[in-house]
């Protein structure tokens, strides 16, 4: 599992690349996290909200209340192309910081 | 006779939806009840709590038992209202210049002389010499050995704008206990005024009175902003 430090870090880059992929909503997104990480990450679901809600009061994503196939309001958040270029910015220096981590544990490193 | 004995299942059932629906009520209670969590944020949850019910059910487990695991999944109402408050209303020190220049003029304050020949550090220091005078009921004593909480508000006040002034209700708390501190210090000045003793006062004590009022501004600033960004969540 891994640490809360880490979690808090790259839950604004995961959302942002989750959401470049398409819309989604809250629940989706915390499957989709889990699910990609191999359960690896996991983000406690009331948490999710308040770091959404800033990264739209930021900018950086937006959101519309649809309605689901099931019939169910739910609301959709969609990345903004402001969140777009953030998500380029962040790509960039996650990939810094893997590389080089990746150099010293003489991984092979990833090309951006 | 078939229908005799599906009777206390059904009554069972009702019994079971009942006990879920009031559940389900009160936990919307709970979540009107945080004055952070305005009606989107709410239905939002709402919504999450039924993707999540639903999910459960897909299991098999039972609607009491899902209703149980979702609302552990989303949190406690309190708790998800201090994240929303602490993520949507970030208070640091280093983004306050006001507080930084309080803290800044209070530290140089005490290492410039501030009354007679005696430095800031000096005049603070000297209150343990007042205890008899203050055991008597001197009121000028009293006052003397009151600027010590003033002087410690102070110094923890970095950490108080950064942990403790996120909500409204914190933030009031403080500027209360600020503007407490600030008339102490100012009224002490006073009284040495009127007592003639004015002449001694140097210019350590006014940096340390300017920065008590620096404070202040401070915390009005805080108090302000937490009240605005209230007010644009609940429009």
């Amino acid at each position: 599992m891994l640490a809360k430090d880490m979690v808090a870090a790259s839950a604004k880059p995961l959302l942002l690349s989750i959401l470049a992929e398409g819309e989604s909503y809250g629940y989706e997104i915390i499957q989709k996290v889990r699910d990609i990480s191999g359960g690896k990450i996991e983000w406690s679901d009331g948490m999710l909200y308040p770091v959404l809600h800033r990264m739209e009061r930021d900018g950086l994503i937006e959101s519309e209340w649809k309605e689901a196939d099931s019939g169910r309001q739910r609301k959709y958040y969609y990345l903004s192309s402001n969140g777009r270029n953030v998500l380029k910015n962040e790509r960039q220096q996650w990939l810094t910081v893997h590389n080089t981590l990746a150099r010293l544990w003489n991984i092979k490193p990833v090309t951006a | 006779m078939a229908d005799r004995s599906q009777h206390p299942r059904k009554v069972m059932e009702y019994k079971t939806r009942d006990r879920i629906n009031s559940a389900v009520e009160s936990w919307r209670r709970e979540l009107a009840g945080q004055a952070g969590l305005t009606a989107e944020i709410r239905r939002e949850l709402e919504t999450h709590l039924a993707d999540c019910i639903s999910a459960f059910r897909q299991l098999g487990l039972s609607d009491e038992v899902c209703f149980r695991l979702a609302r552990q999944r989303i949190g406690r109402p309190q708790k998800l209202d201090a994240e929303f408050e602490k993520v949507m209303n970030p208070a640091t020190f280093w983004k306050r210049p006001m507080l930084i220049a309080a803290w800044a003029v209070f530290v140089v304050s005490f290492f410039l002389p501030s009354y007679t020949v005696m430095r800031g550090w000096q005049c603070a220091l000297l209150q343990h010499t007042f205890w008899p005078q203050v055991l008597q009921g001197d009121l000028m004593a009293i006052h003397y050995e009151l600027l010590t909480f003033a002087n410690l508000l102070m110094l923890a006040s970095p950490l108080f704008l950064a942990h403790l002034s996120n909500t409204v209700k914190q933030v009031q708390w403080l500027q209360h206990i600020t503007l407490a501190a600030t008339i102490l210090v100012w009224s002490f000045a006073l009284q040495l005024v009127i007592h003639q003793d004015a002449g001694g006062l140097k210019i350590g004590c006014l940096a340390w009175l300017l920065s008590f009022t620096l404070l202040y501004v401070a915390v009005v600033v805080q108090a302000s902003e937490v009240r605005r960004s209230k007010v644009a969540r609940h429009p």
